[in-house]
């Protein structure tokens, strides 16, 4: 792989986790804003 | 139960600020004499370490706060909050630091003092949520977490010095005086929109963590109250 390859791979994972980490804390806060409503309070 | 107001603005400035300081970075810097363009890791690596170092700082802040001072429940949310997003930049910074490491020494991975104390860092964070994910007792999950908390924050120096307290392969520091303008301005940069993903992270991890306890409080309410109305 070229130097261009890695810093490519390098970006683009801290894109990744950091999107996937945002992504999973969002579903997390959706789930949570739900359960309340279903226990009808 | 919802997220302040205020998160939302700040999450959509803070992707503005990161792509910004991103696209400033990349497109700014010149290749570097000895690197080329795999300098440019730096612009991800450096700032995902010492936002996880930042974050286990705070660990050990509100750790010792929640020991110390108070037993306040919300001194143990920060500190969880904190700790899940500085195990998250932890485990970039080295997958980065690996990504670099292969062009640049040859290896994807080396045990070297800088490169293990980090993995040992890692570790004692997955260890902590590890911790907070298999006990039940809130009370004894803080205790208990608070504990690992310090132990990992204490960590943090030990992680930062290797580089100057043992023989290492993995650069020592760099300084405004020991690097060009050029990749300092850019460095700077990506450390501020960090610290905003950070902040963002955090707070919002610790108001899930808040309406987490809020619903485990209710339900053991609920199930202390259905137990009274049997017996």
């Amino acid at each position: 792989m070229s130097n261009y390859g890695f810093v490519v791979l390098a970006f683009g994972l801290t894109y990744l986790v950091l999107g996937l980490y945002a992504v999973r804390l969002f579903k997390r806060r959706r789930m949570l804003a739900r359960l309340p409503k279903e226990q009808g309070s | 139960m919802t997220l302040p107001r205020w998160l939302r603005p700040f999450g959509w400035f803070t992707l503005l600020l990161f792509l910004a300081c991103q696209a400033f970075a990349v497109l700014t810097s010149p290749p570097d004499r000895d690197m080329g363009d795999l300098q440019k890791i730096m612009y991800v690596h450096v700032p995902a370490a010492w936002t996880a170092f930042l974050a286990f700082l705070v660990v050990g802040f509100y750790s010792a706060r929640y020991l110390w001072w108070g037993r306040k429940p919300a001194d143990d949310l920060i500190a969880f909050a904190a700790a899940e997003v500085g195990t998250v930049m932890t485990a970039l910074t080295i997958a980065l630091g690996s990504i670099w490491g292969r062009p640049t020494w040859g290896v994807w991975w080396t045990w070297d003092p800088r490169l293990t104390t980090t993995a040992i860092l890692l570790l004692i964070f997955a260890g902590y949520l590890a911790l907070r994910a298999f006990t039940d007792d809130d009370e004894r999950r803080a205790r208990w977490s608070a504990a690992v908390g310090i132990l990992g924050c204490l960590n943090v120096p030990i992680v930062y010095m290797s580089v100057k307290w043992w023989r290492t392969i993995h650069q020592v520091q760099s300084t405004p005086s020991s690097m060009d303008s050029a990749y300092w301005r850019g460095l700077l940069l990506n450390w501020a929109a960090f610290l905003a993903i950070f902040i963002f992270f955090v707070a919002v991890r610790y108001h899930l963590a808040r309406m987490e306890r809020t619903l485990e409080i209710r339900a053991e309410e609920e199930a202390l109250a259905q137990g009274a109305v049997h017996v």
